[in-house]
C-alpha cells in the first residue's frame, strides 16, 4: 500500500480511498454470490435433468451442488470478514476512525 | 399423543426460563436505545445466534424437513434460498444500516431525504411484510401447537399472542434477543442430534441414507423435480424474492443496531450465515431420514401437511423424550419470530410514524417509550385476531408475499440510498409503494390466488388478459421498482440530498460521530 499519498490542491474526504475500496469488495463478492447462486438455479430452472444426473449411488449433482452453494456462501463471508477485519479495520485505525 | 406430559414439561421448563429473563430484562430496559437495540450492548457471538433465532422460523425445521420427506431434493431450494441471502446483507447492507441507521431501516433511506414522506412510505413497506409474515406464523403457530400439543386452536394462537406480548412489552430487545439466543440454541441441539441419530443407522454416511431413500422410492428423490417450485421463470422469481427478500427483512435488518459497532454487526452476520447454514444442511438429512425411517405416507397420515416429518422422526429414532423435546423447540421457534417481528414493527410504528412523522422527530424518551409499549400491545392484539380470523385458511403464500414485498419494496430504496448520490426522495417514495403495490397486485392476478384461494380452474382464467403466470412476483416487482427508483431521481433533484451525501458517506464508514449519551433525566422520567 502506499503510504505517501501526495496532497491534492482538492483534498478528497477523509477515508474516501478506502470506502471505495470496501465498496468494490463488496460487489465483486456480491457478483460472485449471485453468479453461483443463480448459476445454480438457472440449473434448476432450466435443466433439470443434467441437474439430475446420478453421479455415483445416492449422489446426484444436485445433492452435490446444492450443500456447495451453502458452504459456498459461508466462505465468501469469511473471504469478506478476513479482508475487513485485517485491511478494512487496519485502515480505519490509521485514518484516526 | 401419549407423550404430552414430556413435551409440556419442556414447555414448562422455556417459559419459566424466558419469562425469568424477561423479568431481569424488564429492570434494564429504561430507554428506547434499549427497547429498541437492547442498548447496543449484545455481543457479535450472542447477535449471530439471536439473528438465526430470529429468522429460522418453524418452517425452516418442520416445513422444509416435510418437503424433502415428501418431495426429495426439491425442498432444499428454499433452505438455500433462505441462506443466500445473508452474504449480501454482509457485503452491500450491514455496515452502512448500523453506521447510519438507530433503530429501522428507514433511519438509512431517509437519512438525506425529506424525512416524513419516506419515513411514511418505508413504515408502508415494513408494515406490509411483518403483517403478512406475522399472519403466515400465527396461523401456522396455531395449527402446529394444536398437532403437537392437542391444544385447540385459538388457545394456541391466544397463547402464543399473550406470550410474546410479555416478551416484548416488557423486556423490549433485551428479553427477545435472549428468547432468540436460547431458541436457536435449542433449535440447533434438537437438529444436530436428529441429524446424528439418523445418520448412525447408515454409518454415519449421508450417501448411504440417500442411496436407501433413492433405493426405496426411486432415484426421482435425488433429482429436481417440478412439484414444489413450478415453471422455470418462477423458479427464477422465487430465488430472487428469497435472496434479496432476506437482504431486506425489517426484523433481520434491526438486528444490526443491537451491538457495539459496525464491526460487531458484520461479525454477527457471519456467525448467524454459518449457524443457519449449518441448521439447513442438517434438515436436509432430517427430511431425508425421515422419508427412509418413518415414510411419507406416515408422515401424512400424521396431518399437518407434512409439517409432522420431523417430530415423528424424532420419536422413531430418539423415543418419546426426544419427540417431547421436538416438539417443545418447535414452539420456542415460534415465539422467538413472532416476538421479533412485533418488536420491529412496533419499532416502525413508534420510531418512524409517530417520532419522526407526526411529532416531526420532537418526541421526549418517555414518550416515545409509551408510544412504543401502546405499539406493542395493538400489534400483539391484532396477531391475534388475524392468527384467528384466518384459522384453516391457506396463508403459506403469505410468507413467500412477504419476502417478494421485502426484496421490492425495501432492498432497492435501501441499495440505492447508500451508494447513489442522485436518489431524491420522490425516487424513495414511489419504488417503495411501487414494489409494495405491484407485488401485491401481482400475486393477486397469480393462480396463488385466483386458484388456489379463489378456486377458479385454471383453464378458465389462463387466457384472461389480466392473468399473471408467476406465482412468485419478485421478478416483475424488483427491477420495475428500481426502474421507477432510477427513472424519478433522474428527472427530480434534490439539493440537500446531493450536499448531503459526502457527509452520509463519512458516517457509513467512521460511523455516528459520537455514540448516543442518554441523559440522566430522561432515563429518570422514562422509569
Amino acid at each position: 500500500m502506499n503510504v505517501n499519498i501526495p496532497e491534492h490542491a482538492d483534498p478528497a474526504p477523509r477515508g474516501a480511498a478506502l470506502a471505495k475500496k470496501r465498496l468494490r469488495i463488496a460487489l465483486v463478492l456480491s457478483a460472485a454470490m449471485i453468479a453461483v447462486y443463480f448459476g445454480f438455479m438457472g440449473l434448476f430452472a432450466f435443466d433439470k435433468p443434467l441437474l439430475g444426473t446420478i453421479l455415483a449411488p445416492g449422489l446426484s449433482l444436485c445433492i452435490l451442488l446444492g450443500p456447495l452453494v451453502i458452504i459456498t456462501s459461508f466462505l465468501l463471508c469469511l473471504v469478506y470478514a478476513l479482508w475487513a477485519n485485517r485491511v478494512f479495520d487496519a485502515g480505519l485505525r490509521e485514518l484516526g476512525g | 399423543m401419549g407423550n404430552n406430559i414430556i413435551s409440556i414439561g419442556f414447555f414448562f421448563a422455556f417459559m419459566a426460563l424466558t419469562l425469568l429473563i424477561t423479568y431481569w430484562a424488564a429492570r434494564r430496559t429504561r430507554t428506547t436505545e434499549h427497547f429498541f437495540a437492547a442498548g447496543g450492548e449484545v455481543t457479535p457471538w450472542q447477535n449471530g445466534w439471536a439473528l438465526a433465532g430470529d429468522f429460522l422460523s418453524a418452517g425452516a425445521l418442520l416445513g422444509i424437513a416435510g418437503i424433502v420427506t415428501s418431495n426429495g431434493f426439491d425442498g432444499m431450494i428454499y433452505s438455500i434460498g433462505w441462506l443466500v441471502g445473508w452474504p449480501i446483507i454482509l457485503f452491500l447492507i450491514v455496515e452502512p444500516l448500523r453506521n447510519v441507521g438507530r433503530f429501522t431501516f428507514a433511519d438509512v433511506v431517509a437519512y438525506r431525504l425529506r424525512q416524513r414522506p419516506v419515513r411514511l412510505a418505508g413504515a408502508i413497506g415494513t408494515l406490509a411484510v411483518i403483517l403478512f409474515y406475522l399472519i403466515a406464523q400465527m396461523v401456522a403457530t396455531g395449527s402446529l401447537i394444536k398437532l403437537l400439543f392437542g391444544l385447540p386452536y385459538h388457545w394456541s394462537v391466544v397463547l402464543v399472542g399473550s406470550v410474546m406480548l410479555i416478551y416484548v412489552l416488557f423486556g423490549g430487545m433485551l428479553a427477545t434477543t435472549w428468547v432468540q439466543v436460547i431458541k436457536a440454541a435449542l433449535l440447533m441441539a434438537g437438529g444436530v442430534l436428529l441429524a446424528l441419530l439418523v445418520l448412525t443407522h447408515f454409518d454415519m454416511n449421508p450417501l448411504k441414507l440417500f442411496a436407501a431413500a433413492s433405493q426405496k422410492y426411486g432415484a426421482r428423490v435425488l433429482q429436481p423435480g417440478s412439484k414444489v417450485v413450478s415453471g422455470q421463470w418462477d423458479a427464477i422469481s422465487l430465488g430472487l424474492g428469497l435472496m434479496f427478500g432476506t437482504a431486506a427483512m425489517p426484523h433481520v435488518l434491526m438486528r444490526a443496531y443491537t451491538v457495539r459497532d459496525s464491526k460487531a454487526a458484520r461479525l454477527s452476520i457471519v456467525y448467524a450465515t454459518g449457524l443457519i447454514g449449518v441448521f439447513h444442511l442438517m434438515v436436509f438429512i432430517i427430511g431425508f431420514g425421515a422419508m427412509v425411517l418413518v415414510g411419507p405416507e406416515a408422515v401424512a397420515k400424521a396431518g399437518g401437511g407434512g409439517n409432522m416429518a420431523a417430530p415423528l422422526l424424532a420419536l422413531a429414532v430418539g423415543g418419546n423424550a426426544f419427540f417431547g423435546f421436538i416438539c417443545a423447540v418447535a414452539f420456542a421457534t415460534m415465539l422467538a419470530v413472532v416476538a421479533g417481528l412485533t418488536l420491529s414493527g412496533v419499532a416502525t410504528l413508534c420510531h418512524d410514524v409517530w417520532t419522526n412523522v407526526v411529532r416531526n422527530g420532537t418526541a421526549s424518551e418517555a414518550e416515545q417509550l409509551k408510544v412504543a409499549r401502546a405499539a406493542t400491545v395493538a400489534i400483539s392484539i391484532l396477531a391475534i385476531i388475524l392468527g384467528i380470523a384466518f384459522e384453516g385458511q391457506n396463508v403459506a403464500f403469505m410468507a413467500g408475499l412477504a419476502f417478494s414485498i421485502a426484496c421490492a419494496a425495501n432492498f432497492p430504496s435501501l441499495v440505492l440510498a447508500i451508494t447513489w448520490r442522485r436518489f431524491t426522495t420522490p425516487a424513495a417514495v414511489a419504488s417503495i409503494l411501487v414494489g409494495t403495490l405491484s407485488s401485491l397486485v401481482l400475486i393477486y392476478l397469480s393462480p396463488t390466488i385466483q386458484v388456489d384461494l379463489l378456486g377458479k380452474p385454471l383453464a378458465q382464467i389462463e387466457g384472461a388478459w389480466w392473468f399473471v403466470s408467476l406465482r412468485n412476483p419478485a421478478i416483475i416487482s424488483m427491477p420495475l421498482s428500481f426502474c421507477v427508483a432510477i427513472i424519478l431521481s433522474l428527472l427530480t433533484t434534490e439539493a440537500n440530498a446531493d450536499s448531503t451525501f459526502a457527509e452520509m458517506q463519512q458516517r457509513m464508514l467512521f460511523g455516528p460521530l459520537r455514540p448516543a449519551v442518554v441523559s440522566r433525566d430522561e432515563t429518570k422520567s422514562a422509569a
